[in-house]
């Protein structure tokens, strides 16, 4: 059962990964797949509490989940101020600070 | 008699500094005026005394000696060729001294001026009277400085400083060579005196010294073209006119240009001896002459016509002095000293009476406003073209026979004959463009337009006197019969000039000159006719571009100059600053900086997802040694995938 659970979580890692390296159209798509690497880390994190029948890495996923809460929330209002100034949110046009 | 001209600028100096300020500025420019009298009356005594009458004076100061062992001491020599210089030193200076009380009326510094000219003719004097090389440096540096002080008279100017500091640096390369020639003399002979070296040169022991002597004339010759601004080193002339009027007038035209002569027909004894420096002095003389001459021809500044036009009548003195007319060379110097400073004088007052327009353009039909000015700039004119019976014809058609006559020198003789022309036409234009016609200036700029100043008057009219009479009067004094400077020289070509010649060959300057008077009359009234502009054909115009551009010469000079300039920059960089400096400060930090655009950018261009690709990469890499697994190879094409996919 575990093996499942951390090959999904895995994959799902990769799957967030290529999904940063390749699909870069808008900010929010990286927005998103850095969320659902966050998320996939605590799956595969509970799934070894499970089977190892240890509390610890439950807690580290609680908190992974709480980080990615605030960020999320941080970086959403990030966005809206972004999208704001620029009034638009793709993500080549979003190297402000270096021009 | 001597003494009193010497110091007294020199006294006036130290009295103005100290109680100067009791004084006010019109006690001190009435007390400077004043001791220019006295010089001027005392300089007449002296010039009877000794330019008439034959009489050498010496006084040996002793004031301080240097140089232990080569028995310098601080003396003074009037002789002929010293007399007749101060003669018109001090006359000029006087003249340009009462004429600056009005041109300078309303100027807040017109003490200081009065005091530099005062310093001018001090140095001058000392350059005059030395008896030897040394003494004689100390003249020459000293009125190269006060020529620096007065063109950047008014210091506020731009054009005036970068013109004071063009004279100064192009004087600076004569004075070396000065310098070199004078050290040349400290060592062959172990003395800078005047007769000393001439007779320790005619003695026969001492023949291995011939091409030492060669040496130091080439270098003296070097150091009067400078100062006398003949072709290659004449650039600084033309700029001087910056500098206010009286200034171009004393300076520039009468007195200091003419101490590169001055020096010539001091080293003429040894030039006399040796042929191949005089040779060098005839060919650079005579070119000199007709290309000042033509490009004064095209000059549109009234100003720089006339200071073309010393620079051309310099070429003949140097001309004359090499083919031996040491006498003539110095008859025309003095002639030619009053009626330039007599055409300097005038340009001044009729620039200052169209409000200082200097440009030939703007002005015309003066001959009904300025008639006295007319009369002046008309008889100048006539001096400096060698229009009979006025000083210059005298001394000019004198020079040019003796050239003709020494045989050796038909090019020059002919490019000197055109030069004849050349000024007759120039000096035609300038009255053309400055009197006839009507006017092309402003109304507004007539405000001030008068020639009627007492002061103005005084100096222009007694220079007036001179230019007609002077040549006429003194003529017999200069070459005549048994009156040459070097009575110990073995030949004289005076005589065979007066009377070795037929009427016609006298007649051709004469002859050129009026024609080239009837071209540019002809030229000009055709011109005045259709308006200055006449359309004319791109041949002719480029023609006239390259007169007017001064034969292109200051482009190379500049051209010269900046590529000297860079290349010792240059050399200092890569030799003086050491190897070892430029190739681990340049070469290396330019490398890595090159390397650092061109390559390193590629990979670290600080997006996120290329940083992520690499981690990726090399996550993978270092996995796959790891596991010795192949399947993970597709990430490599992952990756060429993601290249592709960013373009």
């Amino acid at each position: 059962m575990v093996q499942q659970m951390l090959t999904l979580s895995s994959l799902i890692i990769a799957v967030t990964i290529f999904s940063l390296m390749f699909v870069r159209q808008t900010v929010i798509s990286v927005f998103v797949a850095i969320e659902l690497n966050l998320l996939s880390v605590a799956l595969g994190l509970t799934s070894t509490s499970f089977y190892l029948d240890y509390i610890e890495p439950q807690i580290n996923s609680i908190n992974v989940i709480c980080f990615a809460a605030a960020e999320s929330a941080l970086g959403l209002a990030l966005l809206v101020q972004f999208y704001r100034a620029k009034g638009r949110v793709d993500y080549y046009f979003s190297n402000i600070l270096k021009r | 008699m001597t003494l009193v001209i010497f110091f007294l600028p020199l006294f006036l100096l130290l009295y103005v500094l100290c109680v100067g300020r009791k004084l006010g500025s019109s006690g001190s420019i009435f007390l400077a005026c004043f001791v220019s009298l006295v010089q001027m009356v005392a300089a007449f005594f002296l010039y009877v005394e000794c330019f008439v009458l034959k009489a050498t004076l010496t006084y040996e100061l002793r004031l301080f000696t240097i140089f232990d062992g080569y028995d310098f001491v601080f003396s003074l020599l009037v002789d002929r060729l010293t007399a007749s210089m101060i003669f018109i030193v001090t006359i000029i200076s006087f003249c340009v001294q009462i004429y600056s009380i009005e041109y300078l009326k309303d100027d807040p510094h017109r003490t200081r001026f009065h005091l530099y000219l005062h310093l001018f003719t001090f140095f001058m004097l000392m350059l005059v009277l030395s008896p030897n090389y040394f003494q004689l440096f100390l003249g020459w540096e000293g009125v190269g400085l006060t020529s620096y002080l007065l063109i950047n008279f008014w210091y506020t100017r731009t054009q005036a400083n970068k013109s004071g500091l063009k004279a100064l640096f192009i004087n600076r390369i004569g004075d070396f060579f000065y310098m070199f020639a004078l050290f040349i003399c400290l060592i062959e002979f172990r003395t800078t005196d005047f007769t000393l070296i001439v007779t320790a040169l005619k003695n026969e022991h001492l023949q291995h010294i011939d091409f030492s002597a060669q040496v130091i004339c080439v270098f003296f010759i070097i150091a009067a073209v400078a100062k006398s601004a003949q072709f290659g080193l004449h650039t600084w002339l033309p700029d001087a006119m910056e500098g206010p009027t009286p200034v171009s007038a004393l300076i520039h035209a009468a007195t200091m240009v003419t101490a590169g002569v001055f020096l010539l027909l001091r080293v003429a004894p040894i030039l006399a001896i040796y042929p191949i420096p005089s040779i060098i002095l005839v060919y650079v003389g005579s070119f000199t002459a007709f290309f000042a001459a033509t490009t004064a021809a095209c000059q549109f500044d009234l100003k720089k016509v006339i200071a073309y036009s010393t620079c051309s009548q310099l070429g003949y003195m140097m001309a004359s002095i090499g083919v031996g007319g040491y006498d003539t060379c110095l008859y025309h110097l003095v002639n030619h000293a009053f009626f330039k400073a007599l055409l300097f004088l005038t340009a001044g007052i009729v620039i200052h009476a169209v409000s200082n327009e200097q440009d030939l353009r703007f002005y015309g039909g003066l001959i009904r406003l300025l008639p006295y000015c007319y009369i002046l700039m008309l008889v100048g004119s006539l001096g400096l073209t060698g229009f009979p019976f006025i000083s210059g014809y005298y001394s000019k058609d004198n020079l040019l026979e003796i050239v003709l006559v020494s045989g050796s020198y038909p090019m020059c003789y002919m490019l000197l004959v055109l030069t004849a022309a050349v000024t007759a036409f120039y000096s035609v234009r300038t009255i053309y463009l400055v009197f006839a016609e009507t006017p092309r200036f402003p109304l507004s700029s007539t405000k001030h337009l008068t020639d009627g100043e007492v002061l103005f008057l005084f100096p222009t009219g007694f220079l007036f006197f001179m230019t007609m009479f002077h040549g006429f009067i003194v003529k017999d004094m200069y070459t005549g019969l048994g009156s040459t400077l070097y009575p110990e020289l073995p030949y004289s070509l005076n005589m065979p000039g007066e009377f070795g010649l037929t009427t016609g060959d006298k007649l051709i300057p004469l002859i050129f000159s009026f024609l080239g008077a009837l071209i540019s009359m002809i030229l000009y009234y055709d011109l005045a006719k259709y308006g200055l502009i006449k359309r004319t054909s791109l041949k002719i115009l480029t023609i006239f571009r390259f007169f007017n551009k001064r034969w292109w010469f200051d482009y190379l000079d500049t051209f010269s100059f900046r590529t000297a300039l860079r290349g010792s920059y240059n050399f200092f960089s890569s030799v003086e600053k050491g190897h070892n400096e430029s190739i681990s400060s340049n070469i290396v930090s330019q490398t890595l900086q090159t390397i650092g655009n061109k390559f390193m950018l590629t990979f670290q261009n600080g997006f996120l997802h290329v940083f992520l690709t690499y981690i990726v990469l090399f996550f993978a890499l270092i996995v796959a040694y790891k596991l010795n697994d192949p399947t993970l190879i597709p990430i490599f094409y992952a990756y060429r995938v993601s290249k592709k996919n960013r373009k």
